[in-house]
Protein backbone atom coordinates (compact mmCIF):
# COMPACT_ATOMS: atom_id res chain seq x y z
CA UNK A 1 0.00 0.00 0.00
CA UNK A 2 1.23 3.47 -0.97
CA UNK A 3 1.07 6.64 1.07
CA UNK A 4 2.00 9.72 0.52
CA UNK A 5 4.63 11.06 3.23
CA UNK A 6 6.34 14.60 2.51
CA UNK A 7 8.31 13.76 -0.19
CA UNK A 8 8.33 10.03 -1.61
CA UNK A 9 5.07 7.44 -1.43
CA UNK A 10 5.78 5.24 1.55
CA UNK A 11 5.85 1.50 0.34
CA UNK A 12 5.05 -1.36 2.87
CA UNK A 13 7.29 -3.82 2.17
CA UNK A 14 5.88 -7.38 2.56
CA UNK A 15 8.08 -10.45 3.24
CA UNK A 16 9.14 -11.47 0.18
CA UNK A 17 10.11 -7.89 -0.67
CA UNK A 18 12.19 -7.75 1.90
CA UNK A 19 13.83 -11.09 -0.16
CA UNK A 20 14.94 -7.93 -2.40
CA UNK A 21 16.10 -5.62 0.18
CA UNK A 22 20.18 -5.58 1.85
CA UNK A 23 21.14 -4.12 4.35
CA UNK A 24 24.57 -3.96 6.21
CA UNK A 25 25.34 -6.57 8.36
CA UNK A 26 27.51 -4.36 10.63
CA UNK A 27 24.44 -4.03 13.46
CA UNK A 28 23.89 -7.70 13.73
CA UNK A 29 26.49 -9.01 15.74
CA UNK A 30 26.59 -6.28 17.61
CA UNK A 31 23.15 -6.68 19.18
CA UNK A 32 23.92 -10.49 19.24
CA UNK A 33 26.89 -9.68 21.57
CA UNK A 34 24.75 -7.67 23.55
CA UNK A 35 22.21 -10.21 24.34
CA UNK A 36 24.15 -13.42 24.69
CA UNK A 37 25.54 -12.76 28.22
CA UNK A 38 21.84 -11.61 29.60
CA UNK A 39 20.95 -15.26 28.09
CA UNK A 40 23.65 -16.59 30.11
CA UNK A 41 22.88 -14.60 32.79
CA UNK A 42 18.88 -15.77 33.00
CA UNK A 43 18.91 -19.25 31.68
CA UNK A 44 22.53 -20.38 32.53
CA UNK A 45 25.03 -21.93 29.74
CA UNK A 46 23.60 -25.34 29.00
CA UNK A 47 19.82 -23.73 28.33
CA UNK A 48 21.64 -20.38 27.17
CA UNK A 49 22.83 -23.15 24.07
CA UNK A 50 19.36 -24.27 23.63
CA UNK A 51 17.61 -20.93 23.84
CA UNK A 52 20.32 -19.43 21.67
CA UNK A 53 19.96 -22.99 18.94
CA UNK A 54 16.23 -22.47 18.60
CA UNK A 55 17.03 -18.73 17.97
CA UNK A 56 18.75 -19.60 15.15
CA UNK A 57 16.24 -22.45 14.13
CA UNK A 58 13.03 -20.18 14.52
CA UNK A 59 14.63 -17.61 12.21
CA UNK A 60 15.45 -19.93 9.39
CA UNK A 61 12.60 -21.49 9.46
CA UNK A 62 10.50 -18.09 8.73
CA UNK A 63 12.81 -17.20 5.60
CA UNK A 64 11.68 -20.96 4.41
CA UNK A 65 8.29 -20.01 4.43
CA UNK A 66 9.21 -17.73 1.77
CA UNK A 67 12.56 -18.71 0.02
CA UNK A 68 13.90 -22.44 -0.54
CA UNK A 69 17.42 -22.89 -1.76
CA UNK A 70 18.10 -25.24 -5.15
CA UNK A 71 20.86 -28.07 -5.13
CA UNK A 72 21.14 -31.58 -5.13
CA UNK A 73 23.69 -31.73 -2.19
CA UNK A 74 24.33 -30.72 1.61
CA UNK A 75 27.45 -28.44 0.59
CA UNK A 76 25.70 -27.12 -2.97
CA UNK A 77 22.24 -26.38 -0.87
CA UNK A 78 24.71 -24.46 2.22
CA UNK A 79 26.90 -22.32 -0.07
CA UNK A 80 23.47 -21.18 -1.62
CA UNK A 81 22.02 -20.51 1.47
CA UNK A 82 25.10 -18.13 2.55
CA UNK A 83 25.11 -16.56 -0.31
CA UNK A 84 22.08 -15.51 -0.51
CA UNK A 85 21.18 -14.68 3.26
CA UNK A 86 25.03 -13.06 4.06
CA UNK A 87 26.83 -12.38 0.78
CA UNK A 88 29.65 -14.77 1.68
CA UNK A 89 30.80 -18.09 0.46
CA UNK A 90 31.71 -20.39 3.01
CA UNK A 91 35.22 -21.24 2.99
CA UNK A 92 34.96 -25.16 2.87
CA UNK A 93 32.52 -27.88 3.20
CA UNK A 94 34.14 -31.30 4.20
CA UNK A 95 32.31 -34.47 3.53
CA UNK A 96 32.59 -37.40 5.40
CA UNK A 97 30.44 -39.81 3.21
CA UNK A 98 31.60 -43.50 3.45
CA UNK A 99 31.37 -42.84 7.72
CA UNK A 100 28.00 -44.30 9.33
CA UNK A 101 26.76 -42.11 10.28
CA UNK A 102 27.36 -39.83 7.92
CA UNK A 103 29.24 -36.37 8.44
CA UNK A 104 29.58 -32.82 7.21
CA UNK A 105 31.87 -30.11 8.36
CA UNK A 106 31.32 -26.67 7.89
CA UNK A 107 34.29 -24.45 8.04
CA UNK A 108 33.11 -20.25 7.95
CA UNK A 109 35.79 -17.94 8.21
CA UNK A 110 33.45 -14.47 7.43
CA UNK A 111 30.98 -15.98 10.41
CA UNK A 112 28.46 -13.42 10.44
CA UNK A 113 27.97 -13.36 13.85
CA UNK A 114 31.44 -13.63 15.61
CA UNK A 115 32.01 -9.86 15.32
CA UNK A 116 35.64 -8.93 15.99
CA UNK A 117 35.02 -7.24 19.60
CA UNK A 118 33.48 -10.14 20.56
CA UNK A 119 35.18 -12.81 23.48
CA UNK A 120 32.96 -15.36 24.54
CA UNK A 121 35.00 -18.48 26.22
CA UNK A 122 32.24 -20.23 27.39
CA UNK A 123 29.59 -20.41 24.71
CA UNK A 124 30.18 -21.16 20.97
CA UNK A 125 29.01 -17.84 20.11
CA UNK A 126 27.50 -18.65 16.33
CA UNK A 127 25.52 -21.72 17.71
CA UNK A 128 22.64 -20.16 16.43
CA UNK A 129 24.09 -20.65 13.14
CA UNK A 130 24.48 -23.94 13.76
CA UNK A 131 20.25 -24.11 14.66
CA UNK A 132 19.99 -22.28 11.11
CA UNK A 133 21.66 -24.88 9.46
CA UNK A 134 19.77 -27.74 11.34
CA UNK A 135 16.49 -26.42 10.59
CA UNK A 136 17.01 -25.76 6.60
CA UNK A 137 18.51 -29.30 6.09
CA UNK A 138 15.68 -31.14 8.10
CA UNK A 139 13.40 -29.07 6.08
CA UNK A 140 14.90 -30.32 2.91
CA UNK A 141 14.65 -33.74 4.15
CA UNK A 142 10.94 -33.45 5.40
CA UNK A 143 10.41 -31.91 1.69
CA UNK A 144 11.79 -35.13 0.20
CA UNK A 145 15.02 -33.40 -1.22
CA UNK A 146 16.61 -36.91 -2.15
CA UNK A 147 20.00 -37.66 -0.51
CA UNK A 148 19.22 -35.39 2.50
CA UNK A 149 18.89 -37.26 5.32
CA UNK A 150 17.45 -35.81 8.85
CA UNK A 151 20.56 -34.10 10.69
CA UNK A 152 21.96 -32.65 13.79
CA UNK A 153 24.24 -29.66 14.03
CA UNK A 154 26.88 -28.96 16.51
CA UNK A 155 29.48 -25.33 16.68
CA UNK A 156 33.03 -27.46 17.28
CA UNK A 157 34.71 -23.66 16.85
CA UNK A 158 34.31 -20.03 16.75
CA UNK A 159 36.08 -16.94 16.47
CA UNK A 160 34.50 -15.43 19.61
CA UNK A 161 35.76 -18.23 21.49
CA UNK A 162 39.86 -17.28 19.95
CA UNK A 163 39.47 -20.23 17.25
CA UNK A 164 40.86 -19.05 14.06
CA UNK A 165 37.68 -19.98 12.29
CA UNK A 166 34.30 -20.93 12.67
CA UNK A 167 33.12 -24.87 12.16
CA UNK A 168 30.13 -26.57 12.52
CA UNK A 169 29.45 -30.10 12.14
CA UNK A 170 26.75 -31.83 10.35
CA UNK A 171 25.82 -35.19 11.95
CA UNK A 172 23.41 -38.12 10.46
CA UNK A 173 20.79 -39.41 12.78
CA UNK A 174 20.12 -43.02 11.78
CA UNK B 1 41.20 18.78 11.09
CA UNK B 2 37.21 19.03 10.82
CA UNK B 3 35.18 21.43 9.27
CA UNK B 4 33.29 23.99 11.00
CA UNK B 5 30.95 24.09 7.54
CA UNK B 6 30.60 21.82 5.26
CA UNK B 7 32.00 23.17 1.60
CA UNK B 8 31.18 21.75 -2.07
CA UNK B 9 34.49 19.16 -1.97
CA UNK B 10 33.49 17.73 1.59
CA UNK B 11 29.57 17.86 0.63
CA UNK B 12 30.65 15.92 -2.76
CA UNK B 13 33.28 13.90 -0.93
CA UNK B 14 30.01 12.50 1.30
CA UNK B 15 27.76 12.25 -1.94
CA UNK B 16 30.03 10.01 -3.55
CA UNK B 17 31.57 8.37 -0.67
CA UNK B 18 28.77 6.60 0.75
CA UNK B 19 28.09 4.73 -2.35
CA UNK B 20 31.49 3.17 -1.98
CA UNK B 21 31.31 2.51 1.31
CA UNK B 22 28.07 1.10 0.94
CA UNK B 23 29.43 -1.15 -1.76
CA UNK B 24 32.26 -2.04 0.49
CA UNK B 25 29.57 -3.17 3.85
CA UNK B 26 29.16 -6.54 4.28
CA UNK B 27 25.57 -6.93 3.92
CA UNK B 28 22.95 -9.88 4.46
CA UNK B 29 19.72 -10.07 3.00
CA UNK B 30 16.94 -7.91 4.20
CA UNK B 31 13.96 -10.39 5.59
CA UNK B 32 16.68 -12.03 7.35
CA UNK B 33 17.13 -8.90 9.74
CA UNK B 34 13.91 -8.44 10.10
CA UNK B 35 13.24 -12.00 11.45
CA UNK B 36 16.13 -11.51 13.59
CA UNK B 37 14.97 -8.41 14.86
CA UNK B 38 11.66 -9.85 15.76
CA UNK B 39 13.18 -13.00 17.33
CA UNK B 40 15.15 -10.59 19.48
CA UNK B 41 12.27 -9.11 20.54
CA UNK B 42 10.81 -11.84 21.53
CA UNK B 43 14.06 -12.93 23.14
CA UNK B 44 13.36 -9.40 25.42
CA UNK B 45 10.36 -10.12 25.87
CA UNK B 46 11.19 -13.45 28.17
CA UNK B 47 14.47 -11.14 29.15
CA UNK B 48 12.29 -8.46 30.76
CA UNK B 49 8.60 -8.39 32.01
CA UNK B 50 7.13 -10.28 29.14
CA UNK B 51 6.14 -6.99 27.43
CA UNK B 52 6.49 -5.38 24.15
CA UNK B 53 6.81 -2.21 25.64
CA UNK B 54 9.79 -3.26 27.96
CA UNK B 55 11.41 -5.40 25.33
CA UNK B 56 11.18 -2.52 22.79
CA UNK B 57 12.78 -0.09 25.95
CA UNK B 58 15.49 -2.64 26.66
CA UNK B 59 16.24 -2.81 22.68
CA UNK B 60 16.68 0.96 22.77
CA UNK B 61 19.20 0.84 25.58
CA UNK B 62 21.14 -2.06 23.17
CA UNK B 63 20.79 0.20 20.22
CA UNK B 64 22.70 3.02 22.04
CA UNK B 65 25.35 0.91 22.64
CA UNK B 66 25.47 -0.60 19.27
CA UNK B 67 25.40 2.96 17.97
CA UNK B 68 28.53 3.93 19.75
CA UNK B 69 30.46 1.03 18.70
CA UNK B 70 29.35 1.23 14.97
CA UNK B 71 30.20 5.25 14.85
CA UNK B 72 33.59 4.81 16.56
CA UNK B 73 34.28 2.03 14.06
CA UNK B 74 33.50 4.86 11.21
CA UNK B 75 34.85 7.98 13.13
CA UNK B 76 38.42 7.61 10.92
CA UNK B 77 37.17 7.46 7.64
CA UNK B 78 33.44 9.87 8.62
CA UNK B 79 35.61 12.41 9.59
CA UNK B 80 36.03 14.06 6.40
CA UNK B 81 32.21 14.89 6.28
CA UNK B 82 31.85 16.21 9.71
CA UNK B 83 31.49 19.35 10.58
CA UNK B 84 30.85 21.51 13.55
CA UNK B 85 27.74 23.16 11.91
CA UNK B 86 24.72 21.18 13.11
CA UNK B 87 23.14 22.68 9.73
CA UNK B 88 25.26 19.85 8.55
CA UNK B 89 23.55 16.80 10.79
CA UNK B 90 21.11 16.32 8.07
CA UNK B 91 24.03 15.93 4.97
CA UNK B 92 25.61 13.27 7.85
CA UNK B 93 23.32 11.04 9.17
CA UNK B 94 21.25 11.06 5.48
CA UNK B 95 25.16 9.76 4.19
CA UNK B 96 25.36 7.49 7.89
CA UNK B 97 21.98 6.19 6.54
CA UNK B 98 22.81 5.53 2.77
CA UNK B 99 26.23 3.13 4.11
CA UNK B 100 24.33 1.08 6.18
CA UNK B 101 21.20 0.67 4.03
CA UNK B 102 21.55 1.48 0.45
CA UNK B 103 18.92 4.25 0.71
CA UNK B 104 17.82 7.80 1.16
CA UNK B 105 15.65 9.36 3.37
CA UNK B 106 11.97 10.11 1.38
CA UNK B 107 12.67 13.99 3.38
CA UNK B 108 14.73 15.36 5.82
CA UNK B 109 14.40 18.72 7.00
CA UNK B 110 16.24 21.18 9.12
CA UNK B 111 13.96 23.22 11.81
CA UNK B 112 17.15 26.02 13.24
CA UNK B 113 16.54 26.79 16.93
CA UNK B 114 14.28 29.55 18.10
CA UNK B 115 13.20 31.17 21.30
CA UNK B 116 10.76 28.16 22.35
CA UNK B 117 12.34 25.42 20.22
CA UNK B 118 15.65 23.46 20.06
CA UNK B 119 17.21 22.92 16.98
CA UNK B 120 14.69 20.22 15.35
CA UNK B 121 15.54 17.54 12.21
CA UNK B 122 12.96 15.41 11.08
CA UNK B 123 13.57 12.96 8.78
CA UNK B 124 11.00 9.97 7.42
CA UNK B 125 11.28 6.93 5.20
CA UNK B 126 9.55 5.71 1.89
CA UNK B 127 10.20 1.87 3.59
CA UNK B 128 10.96 0.63 6.69
CA UNK B 129 13.50 -2.81 6.43
CA UNK B 130 12.31 -3.44 10.97
CA UNK B 131 8.18 -3.35 9.93
CA UNK B 132 8.39 -5.53 6.99
CA UNK B 133 5.71 -7.90 6.84
CA UNK B 134 4.95 -7.70 10.58
CA UNK B 135 1.28 -6.62 10.46
CA UNK B 136 0.65 -10.73 9.17
CA UNK B 137 2.49 -11.42 11.97
CA UNK B 138 0.90 -14.18 13.97
CA UNK B 139 3.45 -15.01 17.17
CA UNK B 140 3.25 -11.55 18.45
CA UNK B 141 0.67 -8.32 18.78
CA UNK B 142 2.58 -5.18 17.87
CA UNK B 143 -0.15 -2.17 17.99
CA UNK B 144 -0.35 0.79 20.02
CA UNK B 145 -1.88 -0.78 22.59
CA UNK B 146 1.04 -3.44 22.99
CA UNK B 147 4.09 -0.94 22.16
CA UNK B 148 2.48 1.75 25.11
CA UNK B 149 5.09 4.55 24.97
CA UNK B 150 8.03 2.56 22.57
CA UNK B 151 7.64 2.13 18.64
CA UNK B 152 8.97 -0.85 16.65
CA UNK B 153 12.13 0.75 15.30
CA UNK B 154 13.20 1.62 19.04
CA UNK B 155 16.48 0.06 17.87
CA UNK B 156 16.77 3.06 14.97
CA UNK B 157 15.95 5.55 17.58
CA UNK B 158 18.69 4.77 19.92
CA UNK B 159 21.41 3.83 17.31
CA UNK B 160 21.01 7.36 16.00
CA UNK B 161 20.65 9.18 19.43
CA UNK B 162 24.32 7.05 20.11
CA UNK B 163 25.79 7.97 16.51
CA UNK B 164 24.77 11.65 16.92
CA UNK B 165 25.95 11.64 20.40
CA UNK B 166 29.18 10.15 19.49
CA UNK B 167 29.83 12.56 16.58
CA UNK B 168 28.97 15.77 17.95
CA UNK B 169 31.37 15.22 20.45
CA UNK B 170 34.27 14.03 18.00
CA UNK B 171 33.64 17.52 16.20
CA UNK B 172 34.02 19.40 19.67
CA UNK B 173 29.86 20.41 19.92
CA UNK B 174 28.49 19.88 23.52
CA UNK B 175 24.97 18.67 22.70
CA UNK B 176 21.97 16.74 24.20
CA UNK B 177 20.71 14.72 21.66
CA UNK B 178 17.08 13.12 21.70
CA UNK B 179 15.87 11.06 18.94
CA UNK B 180 11.87 9.93 18.98
CA UNK B 181 10.14 8.17 16.26
CA UNK B 182 7.06 9.77 15.77
CA UNK B 183 5.46 8.32 13.24
CA UNK B 184 5.43 4.36 13.02
CA UNK B 185 3.29 2.16 11.14
CA UNK B 186 2.88 -0.07 13.69
CA UNK B 187 0.73 2.33 15.31
CA UNK B 188 -1.06 2.98 12.93
CA UNK B 189 0.91 5.97 11.08
CA UNK B 190 0.95 6.20 7.09
CA UNK B 191 5.02 6.39 7.13
CA UNK B 192 7.86 6.30 9.42
CA UNK B 193 9.10 9.46 10.93
CA UNK B 194 11.95 10.38 13.11
CA UNK B 195 12.09 13.87 15.03
CA UNK B 196 15.73 14.47 16.53
CA UNK B 197 15.69 17.64 18.90
CA UNK B 198 19.23 19.00 19.90
CA UNK B 199 19.78 20.94 22.68
CA UNK B 200 22.82 22.96 24.16
CA UNK B 201 24.19 21.67 27.39
CA UNK B 202 25.91 24.96 28.98
CA UNK B 203 29.27 24.29 30.64
CA UNK B 204 29.43 24.89 33.78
Amino acid sequence: MDFVSSEHPFIELSRKDMLKVKFSRSILPIIYNYLVPRIKEKWGLEKGVEVLKNFGKRTMKDILAYWMPKGKTIPKILQTTYKFIFFIDLHKIKEFKKEKPRRWIIYDTKCPLCWEGTEEPEIHFCIALAGAVEELLNTCHELGYKKFPKVTVETLTSKARGDKLCSHEIKELL
Amino acid sequence: MVAKKLGFFRKLLAKIGKHYLWRKQPKLVGLFLSLTYLEDVKMLMDLTDGTLESALEEFYKLGKIAGHDITYEFLDIGKYVFSQSIEDVPTILGTAYYVMTGQKFSSCKFFPADALNPTKIVFTLDQCLFCGGLKKETSIMVNSETLGRQTWGAVIVGIVEAALETIEEYVGNTLKVEVKETKCIMKGDSYAEFTINLYPIEEE
